[in-house]
């Protein structure tokens, strides 16, 4: 049994050319096609694609953010999204949203049909350049977090601590609730392992967070 | 009148400032209760009017006897701040704390700090959560 194919994108030539790659295929087959986010979701009810081939940038809303909402409907849909952005923070916001693979416009007609069926099997698909640069730019992340743990709100939320300021007019100086204020204190003193004002005060100090800016 | 107004204003403060007389008031709580505290400022040897420095010591005084009397507290912060235009000292503890609504403020003296305050200008801030400490906070503006 061939997987089914259903096309997004808002160019019409994009799409005949993708239809084309897909066709050639035996085992793949395209269903339908939409020019735009709202129709994808139409399309993907009346026809139960297994692979949706997803654009990014379209009229009306972006591909990346129609796919949670396609994925509710239809839960046992793949989603590969095509674009032009070989950006690694496309790739993983795709992948958040619920993505099944990304492959970039310019590599479609080499790696197209490679990584339809890739997760047609239910498998992960992203341009092996992508992926490392991806893998690169978490290692990056995760080493400056484990340098400084706290958010830049976190960070402000723990400045006004050390200044003095109450939990209340923290809030009001962030235009926060008090319990949101409350949070954030209490997520500085877990990642920063502290237990006092006072060693919230300390940490300030040696960060230099009450030097004047 | 003068001998109240001297017990009115401890003698380490003449001496040595606000900031030396609040690390001997933390020691010596320290060793009296078996209650952990620590003291942090930012200020250095600023020299503030003197009767600032009597009212926020008189308020840190206070808030320690509190914690003592009513917490439950393990540790305790006391902190000393400089900022645009106001000096704040805040006594912080991770006690027991009480229920704002409930707590009409004679039982802890808090009706005296807020007045104490008053006369300079200042403010009395309150936090206190069940099972969750109590903050406070009083601010008085200095140039």
């Amino acid at each position: 049994m061939s997987a089914r194919i259903l096309i997004v994108d808002d160019h019409a030539v994009v799409r005949a050319g993708l239809a084309m790659l897909v066709n050639a295929e035996e085992d793949l087959e395209v269903v339908g096609e939409a020019g735009s986010a709202r129709d994808a979701i139409f399309e993907a009810r009346s026809t139960k694609p297994d692979v949706v081939l997803m654009d990014v940038v379209m009229p009306d809303q972006s591909g990346i953010e129609v796919v949670p909402q396609l994925l509710h409907e239809l839960p046992e849909a793949k989603v590969l999204v095509l674009s032009m952005q070989d950006d690694p923070r496309y790739v993983r916001e795709a992948f958040e949203a619920g993505a099944s693979g990304y492959v970039l416009k310019e590599a479609a007609d080499t790696e197209l049909v490679a990584a339809i069926k890739e997760v047609a099997g239910g498998g992960r698909y992203v341009h092996p350049e992508l992926g490392a640069r991806l893998v690169s730019a978490e290692t990056a992340e995760r080493r400056r977090a484990e340098e400084d743990p706290l958010s830049d709100r976190e960070r402000e939320v723990l400045r006004l601590l050390a200044l003095g300021h109450t939990n209340q007019e923290i809030a009001k100086e962030l235009y926060i609730s008090v319990r949101t204020a409350e949070t954030h204190r209490a997520h500085i003193m877990q990642k920063l392992r502290l237990s006092s004002r006072a060693e919230l005060v300390r940490y300030a100090l040696d960060e230099g967070l009450l030097e004047p800016s | 009148m003068r001998r109240l107004a001297v017990e009115l204003r401890p003698s380490a403060l003449d001496d040595f400032g606000l900031v030396a007389a609040l690390e001997r008031l933390a020691e010596s709580f320290a060793e009296q209760t078996a209650i952990s505290v620590d003291f942090q400022t930012a200020l250095a040897d600023e020299r503030l009017p003197a009767d600032v420095e009597t009212a926020l010591y008189r308020i840190v005084q206070e808030s320690l006897t509190n914690v003592v009397k009513h917490a439950r507290a393990r540790r305790v912060s006391i902190l000393l701040a400089r900022k645009e235009g106001a000096v704040k000292a805040v006594v912080e503890d991770d006690g027991q704390g009480f229920d704002a609504a409930e707590q009409t403020g004679d039982g802890y003296g808090l009706v005296g700090m807020r007045e104490r305050l008053a006369l300079l200008g200042g403010r009395l801030e309150v936090e206190s959560t069940r099972d969750a400490g109590t903050t406070i906070a009083a601010e008085v503006p200095v140039r």
